[in-house]
């Protein structure tokens, strides 16, 4: 039989979360335990990045300049825990691209130049999420945040296969 | 420009952004690569819908706020900013109004489940070409046209239709009261299984 989803859902002020703060940290640490998110995690501490989280209507990273990073969600629909830490880590390469140069071509550049460097980053980003979750998602003690699975329901199917035949 | 959007001029869009930049917590945005639009909301006096955009990330990003030109509300997905604006410029329904609003409501506005869609033709709901033949003919023998039925000695507004939400269809009945709060006085699953791929407003009300 099937459940008939609850629209008053919908009218709710949004859900209890934990402090941004908290859950920042919480997902720093996480990423702390995967060897390619721990290189993210010391460029945040090596390079003063600020992290913060926004209230959106749908899940969004951000990063409007190389050290400031935002993860935003609907605190009515919060995003879980296993993808928090995916997002930090996009957005986290996405700083550390900058840093090293691999950097978002001026407004005024040729389109041509603007889509060949924004597929040559995402291609970059994805690729460095799949490690990220390939390696937590060895780990037995994050077995039920199934970080495999998250990338794909966050629509990554293609490239988490690719990633793992390539392995 | 997206019709019905009107964008301001670069030192209407810098007094915004000054606006939002003393706002503690505020998200930074680039003064040099951010469009300022607005829009006006039919059931509004003095607040409007404000789009801004920052083309210098990749992709771009973009966040609307409510704002009458000094009181810059973030609409965040969840309710709340829509109802405190309803009661700073006392929301204006009529017959005409009230499937405006509610598109903006729910266009602005999650659930635990995700977006929450009202259909008006199920011939031109989105991703109809992803539901399988089947799935189309049940959509259509089971969908609920919109009805509006004003109850004048109260002020409220029942609409009655089709939904989409957690990857069903559902009847429904929703009351639209004076000050803008709505209540699902009814709900009835006609039909399971569907899911978009991803949100149907992504492209479709900011374009509109």
């Amino acid at each position: 039989m099937a459940v008939t989803p609850r629209l008053d859902d919908v009218l709710k002020p949004g859900k209890p979360l934990p402090p941004d703060e908290l859950m920042i940290a919480k997902g720093l640490e996480i990423l702390n335990y995967s060897p390619h998110g721990q290189q993210l995690v010391n460029s945040v501490a090596a390079e003063k990045i600020a992290i913060a989280i926004m209230a959106t209507p749908q899940p969004v990273t951000y990063l409007p300049d190389t050290r400031k990073a935002y993860v935003g969600f609907n605190r009515n629909n919060p995003v879980s825990p296993s993808r928090f830490v995916l997002m930090l880590a996009y957005v986290l390469r996405e700083a550390q691209q900058e840093l090293m140069n691999v950097k978002k071509p001026p407004l005024h550049a040729a389109q041509e130049e603007h889509i060949q460097t924004a597929l040559r980053k995402e291609e970059d980003k994805l690729w460095y999420i799949c490690t990220v979750a390939d390696e937590l998602n060895s780990l037995d003690m994050f077995t039920e945040y199934k970080f495999l699975d998250e990338l794909r329901k966050m629509g990554h199917h293609e490239a988490i296969d690719l990633y793992l035949k390539q392995k | 420009m997206q019709p019905g959007w009107t964008r301001l001029k670069r030192d209407e869009a810098h007094q915004v952004l000054d606006h939002l930049s003393g706002h503690r917590d505020a998200i930074v945005f680039s003064r040099e690569a951010t469009e300022v639009a607005c829009r006006d909301l039919p059931f509004y006096s003095t607040y409007r819908l404000y789009r801004l955009i920052n083309y210098a990330t990749m992709p771009t990003f973009s966040m609307m706020y409510l704002s009458n030109g000094q009181d810059f509300v973030t609409v965040d997905g969840t309710a709340n900013p829509i109802y405190a604006i309803n009661a700073r410029d006392p929301i204006r329904l009529t017959m005409d109004r009230v499937i405006p609003y509610l598109d903006f409501f729910f266009s602005n506005v999650q659930g635990s489940e995700g977006d929450i869609f009202l259909i008006k033709d199920p011939q031109t709901m989105p991703f109809l070409a992803s539901l399988s033949e089947a799935q189309k003919q049940t959509l259509i023998s089971n969908f609920r046209p919109l009805d509006i039925i004003p109850d004048i000695d109260k002020g409220i507004f029942r609409v009655s239709g089709t939904l989409y939400y957690g990857g069903g269809l559902i009847a429904s009945t929703i009351a639209a009261m004076t000050d803008g709060r709505l209540s699902f006085e009814s709900q009835q699953l006609l039909m399971t299984g569907i899911h978009f791929p991803y949100s149907p407003y992504s492209q479709s009300w900011l374009e509109s």
